[in-house]
């Protein structure tokens, strides 16, 4: 298939899906790695959303959790680590829901069917659940789609843990008739994991080096994507992977499908790295790092292609990466994270203009640039490991604002005004249009998670 | 505009010379080749001649590979010099040998960019500091583990640290190691290779700070090399810009900043992504990656991915568009000149079979196929591809020179056969040198051409 063709078919297939909700919907996810010495919480309850079609940015140090939410996203957590009960991933491509409805029948479920079997007083008395951590006071205000998404459910024997589409509007029995669901993608497992990952989501990754089998030919290795995800052999898979490199801006590809990894430099493997992961026409481009080993002049021609990748076949993509200047080109929307948490939300423009969280001010200071001699302003300490669930703000003692009750009440993304309902910040100071006391206030009622585990 | 062969550092304002350190003078560093047919040296360093001066920090960037770790260990004596002079305070240290080596190595140390790696795992964090002590002899013993305590203190670590490994500490932590190390024989020049490049943001910052204050406490002369732009800018004096082996253009660094004369400075400073999601974005995009500096292009070592390369005055109107056309063509001749051929594929070829390399025509249409290309270009273009197609790549590069090649490909525009190659010239009052056929006067600035062609 060209490009062309292939795009148009993409851009037909999103018209035909797309709604007012968001292609990926991440609520409450946690992901924990057990050992011996200690648990360390990685990720640690973070929510935001990507739309088709969006540049989502994760920004932090290392050690906040950018890749381990990646990893999550992509079912690549390895004991001993795994995403905790409680944590929801939903893929929101009807597309998708309706693919995976057809393939998995036994896999999926109707939401009707589930709230016929389900008792919050049983799920909320049995298990570790609150009504909290869904936004909710009462238990049975908690719709049972939310509290299944979750995985609670399956102890108390309403789902057996094996479905991972959840049907809200249609028949379940019939794929064509669906017409709103998701997939749970923190319950895929086996061949729907596979599906899903590589087919519907497909990941770049810091080193192209490492993710590039050495004794096989670059073409080789496309042409295993395309086989597996498209069916594609022989000749025909040749001459699309040729055509693939292509398209990501190598020149000479007919003969560049031959040659082997090491015969490329590091743009040009990070370019036949980002062919495989279109090889398989993703929905969604998770990017960890993906310019960090490359030079600038390098870096900005990679950055030059994702851009132009999402403009032409319209993939949502989720850039991780450290640098600020970075995610100022890319991005639509950031998200900063820090110690497993998701400190300040917002468009790109505003969070540029005016941060708001003090981590924030804080990396945006540390960049050199403007104050030529002066002394660069730091952020005093290290990132901790966060081992407990919070109850306190993890950024508190590094913190030049922080006050008394930093220490004793553990901050929520809140919008930073009234004005401002999408850029949200996880900081007692906010919402800043309030006294500090009301706004503390308000903080300390939504805790989701003090009080489990 | 005067024109330099051999940089010099002019003097500042008045009769005093600058108090220069290091006089390094058409300095080289080649790896010969190992192979038993090839023995092209690998140029990674070609050339290069400038000066230090006392207190000063002097920044080297570049790309990887363009030969700045290599110039920059060279004036350290980690690498010996194929030819050239690297002068500190008069003396020729590349001539130095044995004892008087040993007694200058005192003087000049290097951090590293790793803060893994450059630490020895087994060793205390005592023993890391004080090994260039014992291996100097220098004092007693008990005179070396209280100076390797003031050293922690210096660098902001405490001394109960002596006793600890260096896996116990972060990476900002370990590059303090690491600089205490290098502090520890009063040295006063450092080479700091990429030393913030392995950290976090924040910590970065918290490092570079230490550097200067202990440049002013010690006095010390830094050689800063690195790839992050807003560092450099931050923190060096002056900036020399490496491309290749060659020193592009060497300034003040605010000036270079705000003002870059050459292509390449221009290029690579429209790369770095601002903080600053409102900032425009017409950056430069380079096509490619750098030439192999085993294979060096003849003329100018970036023309082969200039923005403003001089076009011959005959093809001077034709199409942008058509101009990458012919330098992508250019390029993938000249990487097919040197992409190993297996035995399997030149026997192939002598039978007429299908190898990887026969596809020169979609090549071709590739690069051409939606454009409008004039008769005449389009003629020898297809002299060009014919002659690549039967594998005479050589021919084939010649006659593309011949017709699209100026004197950043090392054309004489005077008719001589030898190729020309481009000369430093001072491009303003401070001394700032720049290499480029640009500068001439029979040519159009920089910027103006890079305008026009984006």
């Amino acid at each position: 298939m060209a490009a062309d063709e292939r795009s148009a078919a993409a851009a037909a297939a999103t018209e035909e899906s797309r709604n007012d909700d968001p292609l990926i919907d991440v609520r409450n996810l946690q992901t924990a790695f057990f050992t011996d010495k200690e648990t360390i919480r990685a990720v640690d309850g973070i929510d935001f959303q990507i739309d088709s079609g969006q540049t989502v940015g994760i920004v932090g140090e290392s050690g906040s959790g950018k890749s381990v939410t990646a990893r999550s996203l992509m079912g690549l957590i390895e004991s001993p680590g795994r995403v905790l009960r409680g944590s929801s991933v939903r893929y929101r491509d009807l597309d998708a829901v309706r693919e995976f409805a057809g393939t998995f029948p036994k896999r999926t479920v109707a939401v009707e069917e589930l709230d016929a079997r389900y008792d919050p007083a049983e799920v909320f008395g049995e298990t570790d659940a609150t009504p909290g951590e869904f936004g909710y006071a009462d238990p049975a205000d908690v719709p049972v789609v939310d509290v299944a998404a979750a995985g609670y459910t399956d102890e108390v024997g309403i789902t057996d843990g094996d479905e991972c589409v959840f049907v809200l509007d249609g028949d379940a029995g019939s794929p064509e008739s669906i017409r709103d669901g998701f997939v749970e993608i923190t319950r895929l497992s086996g061949e729907a994991q596979r599906k899903m990952r590589g087919g519907r989501i497909a990941m770049v990754f810091q080193d192209p080096l490492t993710s590039l089998n050495p004794v096989y030919t670059v073409g080789n290795q496309i042409e295993e994507a395309l086989e597996l995800h498209q069916g594609l052999s022989g000749r025909a898979a040749t001459q699309e992977a040729a055509e693939l490199l292509e398209a990501v801006g190598i020149p000479d590809a007919r003969r560049r499908v031959n040659e082997y990894p090491h015969q490329f430099s590091g743009g040009m493997r990070q370019r036949a790295v980002i062919a495989m992961a279109l090889a398989c026409e993703p929905d969604m481009l998770i990017c960890d790092e993906p310019t960090t080993a490359l030079d600038v002049t390098i870096q900005a021609q990679i950055l030059d292609l994702i851009a132009e990748i999402q403009e032409s076949r319209d993939v949502a993509v989720m850039f991780i990466t450290h640098d600020m200047g970075v995610i100022a080109d890319v991005s639509d929307r950031v998200n900063v994270m820090y110690a497993g948490e998701i400190v300040e939300s917002a468009d790109v423009e505003p969070l540029f203009a005016d941060p708001k969280h003090p981590y924030t001010n804080g990396l945006l200071d540390s960049i050199p640039g403007g104050q030529v001699g002066d002394k660069l302003s730091t952020i005093d300490g290290s990132v901790p490991t966060p081992n407990e669930p919070a109850t306190y703000c993890r950024f508190a003692p590094r913190c030049p604002k922080a006050f008394d009750e930093c220490e004793a009440v553990h901050p929520v993304p809140t919008p930073v005004d009234e004005e401002s309902e999408d850029h949200t910040a996880a900081c007692l100071l906010y919402p800043d249009d309030v006294p500090t006391e009301e706004a503390v206030a308000r903080h300390r009622g939504r805790d989701r998670r003090g009080d489990r585990e | 505009m005067s024109q330099h062969t051999a940089p010099t550092t002019p003097d500042d304002e008045g009769n005093t010379a600058p108090d220069t350190m290091v006089q390094v003078r058409d300095l080289k560093t080649y790896y010969e080749g190992g192979g038993l047919f090839d023995d092209r040296p690998v140029k990674a360093v070609d050339g290069v001649s400038f000066d230090i001066r006392r207190g000063e920090t002097l920044g080297l960037v570049g790309e990887s590979g363009c030969g700045k770790t290599t110039l920059g260990r060279t004036l350290i004596r980690l690498e010996e010099a194929t030819d050239g002079e690297v002068l500190f305070d008069g003396t020729d240290i590349t001539a130095l040998r044995g004892d008087q080596l040993y007694e200058w190595r005192q003087n000049a140390q290097m951090v590293f960019q790793d803060p893994d790696s450059s630490l020895n795992d087994r060793m205390t964090i005592g023993e890391i500091i004080r090994e260039p002590l014992d291996v100097h002899d220098w004092k007693t013993p008990a005179d070396r583990r209280k100076r390797v305590k003031s050293l922690l203190d210096e660098v902001g670590l405490s001394p109960e640290h002596y006793y600890r490994y260096p896996h116990q500490f972060s990476g900002g932590q370990r590059q303090r190691i690491g600089i205490a190390r290098t502090l520890a024989l009063n040295p006063e020049f450092i080479v700091l290779d990429e030393p913030v490049s392995a950290l976090d943001v924040s910590v970065q910052a918290e490092i570079i700070n230490l550097l200067e204050e202990l440049q002013e406490e010690f006095d010390l002369t830094y050689l800063f090399i690195a790839h992050d732009l807003s560092v450099v800018r931050h923190i060096c004096d002056r900036v020399a810009v490496m491309y290749l082996g060659n020193i592009m253009e060497i300034g003040p660094t605010e000036e270079l900043f705000t003002d870059p004369a050459n292509p390449y400075t221009h290029a690579l400073l429209s790369a770095i992504p601002k903080p600053d999601p409102t900032a425009s974005r017409d950056r430069i995009t380079l096509h490619g990656t750098p030439p192999n500096p085993r294979y060096p292009p003849t003329g100018c070592p970036f023309s082969t991915r200039c923005p403003a390369r001089i076009r011959p005055d005959e093809h001077e109107n034709l199409d942008d568009e058509v101009w990458d056309g012919i330098n992508g063509l250019r390029e993938i001749i000249r990487e097919r000149m040197r992409a190993d051929r297996s035995i399997r594929e030149r026997v192939r070829e002598r039978f007429g079979l299908e190898t990887r390399f026969a596809t020169i025509d979609e090549t071709y249409d590739e690069l051409f196929g939606d454009l409008s290309v004039p008769a005449r270009v389009e003629r020898v273009l297809a002299e060009v591809t014919d002659a690549a197609g039967d594998h005479e790549e050589r021919e084939a590069l010649d006659r593309l020179n011949a017709e699209f090649g100026s004197a950043c490909d090392g054309v004489d525009p005077d008719g001589g056969d030898d190729p020309v190659e481009p000369a430093y010239y001072e491009v303003s009052d401070s001394g700032r040198l720049s290499y480029c056929h640009r500068h001439a006067d029979e040519h159009r600035e920089t910027a103006a051409v890079i305008d026009d062609r984006s």
